[in-house]
């Protein structure tokens, strides 16, 4: 018998330094992966050019070693990259930042309308063309 | 067999399967929440990528086998297995420790089958979950 849902297992994942972390090395090892295809270069020429090994490699795109300031720089200049690092203020219906950096609260009509905006964004993606357009037509005639 | 919506983002929506009132993934979730936490909260991370920016590229994270089925892993450790339903839909089937790749691979495909199978003939039931 399952003791959680989905919804209770996610939540509380989404707050824990371990998944916040994991986001980060996704992100540059997405990053990493995308450069690595448009220039053509295998896990071990990304290798030889940095001068480390091929599970090197393998290890740090598993996350199992962590990423330093220099191995991110070493392998962006390997696929012709520079390095751009961004802290970025967190925002959300809630709260968002202005431009001194202070919170505001957005209005209450601004929040009820972005969650409508939500709710009918989901109704389009469920939405049927083929029934949805034949009880229309019913409807009309 | 229902299809439970478990996720909602801009590239995906993220189903996960149940049958006869059992959801292999949620009881493997809930099993390595507890026994292995690094391992789950990589793959929540997974899951969320998925749906808010499209399919990892990164095949030590996110990687196709064969007839369509693909795995969310955590090397050496946990897989959840998956398949795409169109364009917009991932549909996750069954989950299972590394050692126990081949019996659930073979169940990943045969639940895929039903799904597709319930879908044709207008038995397939959707749910959401609190999202």
């Amino acid at each position: 018998m399952s003791d959680q849902t989905f919804h209770e297992l996610f939540t509380s994942a989404r707050t824990e330094l371990g998944y916040k972390v994991d986001g980060v090395i996704v992100e540059i090892t997405e990053q990493i992966k995308d450069r690595m295809k448009a220039e053509g270069i295998s896990k071990s020429e990304l290798a030889d050019k940095i001068k480390v090994s091929a599970p090197y490699i393998t290890k740090l795109l598993r996350g199992e070693t962590n990423f330093t300031a220099e191995s991110i720089v070493k392998i962006a200049d390997a696929l012709s990259c520079g390095v751009e690092i961004k802290l970025v203020p967190k925002t959300n219906v809630n709260g968002w930042v202005d431009l001194f950096g202070k919170t505001i609260e957005p209005r209450r009509e601004f929040q009820v309308w972005v969650q409508e905006a939500r709710t009918y964004r989901n109704e389009m993606k469920s939405f049927d063309c083929t029934t949805s357009s034949q009880a229309f037509f019913h409807e009309s005639h | 067999m229902i299809a439970l919506k478990i996720r909602t983002g801009d590239s995906f929506d993220i189903f996960a399967l149940e049958e006869d009132g059992e959801c292999k993934v949620l009881e493997f979730l809930n099993l390595i929440s507890k026994s292995r936490r690094q391992c789950f909260l990589k793959l929540v991370n997974g899951f969320d990528r998925t749906a808010d920016t499209g399919l990892m590229q990164n095949e030590e994270r996110f990687k196709p086998l064969h007839a369509g089925i693909f795995e969310f892993r955590v090397p050496g450790e946990v897989r959840i297995l998956c398949f795409l339903d169109g364009s917009g839909i991932v549909v996750l089937t069954n989950g299972f420790t590394t050692d126990k790749m081949e019996a659930g691979t073979r169940h990943a495909s045969e639940l895929r089958d039903r799904y597709l199978d319930a879908k044709r003939n207008g038995y397939l039931t959707y749910r959401e979950d609190n999202l």
